[in-house]
Parts: structure tokens; sequence; C-alpha cells
């Protein structure tokens, strides 16, 4: 197996590891696994909110890169432009289960699950995680590849195929039902 | 508005979760079994490509109608009218194209381009026609017939094109297929109206808007289609 250019693999960037995938480095590829599929299964289990629908996303998600990786052209941010195959292969697959007989609401979408109501959360990591869930799915989006996954808005623009203004919008006006739930939160304790 | 405005300070945003074990696995499998080097054309050999196709169909279909009787000094001037187009391709092409996905030039400006070039086009086309027949005249009967004619050849030469380089390009470029297919499918629509221009004697106005200009903008509209399926990975 030719494994290309020689690197040293702890101190190389991603774009340097998704490189030597592409030459055929093993090595590379385990390496850039690891730096990678907790973003992308966290932005996965934020879309979907199910763990077993997130794994099977980020295994299709691996799936479409290990396909592509021919026609990655180098010099491509590689996190931004894995988040945006998880992205689509998201949207693929809710297109294609609401094709089928679940039962759609009046827009036309999957009905989201419910955050369940349980008791109040024990902390504010807690609320958080839950207050994250009950937002509209945009700005989770949003705020997830901004604060969580560590994009540039730019970045973030580009995954989610809208402008940076956009973005900008969707992060502040998620900051804000996120303030009146850890308020509420607040209240609580 | 910045996003640090309405920020709530200090929150404890969570960890990414990790993926099971076994999940981790078998993608780890997947992607290593049999790995090989993969032959990753680089973005200079595609845009290469894609010029040469583009001018190899123009100059193959300007050879074959070297023939056909045309208006004295029309041939010249529709070939120097086609060089200047073939620069404003080379340029979309190298905007929409040649850096990588995620460092392309701002959505807005390739937006402006992809709407903006074929209507300059078709207003070049319109402009460079030495007359016009009535609109009732140009509809009717064997004008008619031959527009119809030359519209389907002229389309059948920009999807050639826009297919060869959407081929070129394909799943290259996750974050705006359609963008990057609506500047192929432009580039398509200008050869082929080029093309289209050479080959015909025809150089009545109505003719030339309809039947060359027009495949621009059309395929400016297929290749944002197609480009959404052919051009993510």
């Amino acid at each position: 197996m030719d494994s290309g250019r020689d690197i040293h693999l702890p101190s190389a960037r991603i774009e340097e590891l998704m490189e030597a995938y592409v030459d055929g480095n093993a090595d590379a590829f385990d390496e850039l696994y690891r730096r990678v599929s907790q973003n992308l299964f966290g932005y996965l289990l934020r879309l979907t909110r199910q763990r077993e629908r997130a794994e099977d996303l980020l295994q299709v998600t691996f799936a479409k890169v290990h396909r592509a990786r021919g026609s990655y052209l180098r010099g491509a941010p590689v996190l931004p432009w894995m988040l945006a195959i998880a992205r689509r292969s998201f949207l693929d697959e809710r297109r294609h289960a609401s094709s089928r007989t679940e039962d759609l609401s009046f827009d036309g979408n999957l009905p989201e699950p419910k955050a369940e109501d349980v008791a109040v959360p024990a902390d504010l990591s807690a609320a958080l995680e839950r207050a994250l869930d009950v937002l509209p799915e945009g700005y989770r989006e949003a705020i997830q590849l901004t604060k969580i996954s560590g994009l540039s808005i730019a970045e973030a623009a580009d995954v989610l195929g809208t402008t940076e203004t956009a973005v900008k919008l969707r992060v502040h006006r998620g900051y804000t039902q996120l303030r009146k739930e850890l308020e509420r939160f607040n209240r609580t304790v | 508005m910045t996003t640090s405005d309405s920020e709530p300070p200090d929150l404890p945003w969570p960890k990414p979760a990790a993926p099971g074990p076994q999940v981790s696995r078998a993608i780890r499998e997947g992607c290593t079994r049999g790995l090989g080097q993969k032959r990753c054309v680089p973005a200079s050999h595609r845009l290469l490509g894609s010029l040469a196709l583009s001018f190899g169909v123009f100059c193959l279909l300007a050879w074959l109608t070297r023939g056909n009787s045309r208006i004295d000094g029309t041939f010249r001037s529709a070939l120097i009218g086609a060089a200047g187009w073939g620069i404003v391709q080379a340029m979309i092409l190298w905007v929409g194209l040649t850096r990588p996905p995620g460092r392309r030039f701002s959505a807005r400006l390739r937006l402006v381009l992809a709407v903006l070039t074929p209507v300059l086009f078709l207003g070049y086309v319109a402009h460079a026609a030495p007359h016009w027949v009535s609109f009732f005249e140009f509809s009717h009967g064997e004008r008619a017939a031959h527009a119809v004619r030359c519209t389907v050849v002229g389309l059948a030469f920009s999807a050639l094109i826009s297919g060869g380089v959407l081929l070129l390009w394909r799943g290259t470029d996750p974050f705006t297929p359609g963008l990057t297919g609506a500047l192929v499918g432009l580039v398509g629509g200008l050869a082929g109206g080029l093309t289209i221009g050479i080959a015909c004697p025809s150089q009545e106005g109505w003719h030339a808007c309809f039947s060359h200009g027009l495949g621009a903008l059309a395929f400016a509209g297929v290749g944002w289609a197609a480009g959404r399926r052919l051009l993510v990975p």
C-alpha cells in the first residue's frame, strides 16, 4: 500500500491528514477520525436527538467521505466539508422518511421529538442541554456549529448554505431564547 | 449586530458526545479496508479540462460549418466576439470553481455573475444583430423552422459542454452545489450560443436572441438543478 508522503500524525492539521488519507494512509484516517468524529456525531445528535439515528448517519457520512475522497479538492477546510456532507445526509434521510408513512406536521416536516417533560435540571449544564433541545432547528444548528463545533461564522454559513448575516441572526435569536430558558431555570432553583 | 452582543456569559457548552465503539470500529474498517492511493485531480487540471472541452467543441463546429454562406465580414466579427466571451467563460470558471470549496469567492458575487452574465450575453447578441424582421415574420414559416433547428442544435452543444464540465467537477462541492452548477451551466450555455452563432448563417435579431442567446440563461437554470445532484459528494 502506498501511504503517500510521511507526516507526523499527532501534530498534522486535519487538512494534511485528509490529504494523507486520500494518498492511501490508513493511520492518517484513524487520526482524522479521532479528531473529527465527536464533532460530526455531536452535530448529528443535535439534529436528530436520537443516538441510533445519529450513529447511522455518522456511518453514512463517512461512507460518503470515503467514496468522495478522490473529489476532495486539496486545501478545502475539512471539518466544514464533512459537516456539510453530514447535514446533507441528514436532510436526505429526513426527506426519505417523510415520503414514507409517518405523520407530518402542518408545515410538511416530520414532527420534532418533544423534549421530555422531566424534572427540573440538576445544574446549569443540564439546563443548557435542555434549552438547546427546545430551540427551533435553525437556531440550534447555528449555535451548535459556532459554539460547540467551533466553526467560524463564515464556515457555519457554508455548511448551512446561507449567508453570514443569516447565521449571525440565527445565533442572536437562539441566544435570546436560550436566555429566556435559563432565566426560567434560575427562577426555579 | 455581533454574535457576542447577546451571548449569555460563561455558559458551560456541552462537549460533543462520542459515538459508540462498535460504530467507530465499523467506520474505521469500512474506510481503511483495501485503502489505496486515490487519484485526486487538482482544481487547475479540472479547470484546464473544462476550458479545453468548451474550446474544442466550439472549434469543431466552426470547422464543420466553415463552408456555410454568410454575410461578408460577419464570420470574422463573430469570431472576435467569441474570443471575448471565451475570456468571460474562463473568468467565470476561475471565480466559480478554481479555489477549493469553502475558500471560494462570496456566494453573492457568484450569484450576481450567474444572473448578470446571461442577461449581458443576450444584450450583446441583440446589439450585434445587423437587422431585425417583425416578430410575426420571425415566428412563422421557414424562419420559425430554422429557429427551432438552431435552438435544438445550440441546446445540444450546451448540454454536451455543461454535462462534460459537470462530470469533471462531480462530487467536489458540498457547500453551494446549486450555484456552482449554475455557473457551469452558464459556461456551457455561453459556449453553445457562441458555437451556434458561428455555425448559423442567419444574423437576424430575433433569431439571434431566441436561438443563440437564450440558451445561456436556460442552462444557468438547468445547471442549478443538475449541480445539486451531481456536485454533492
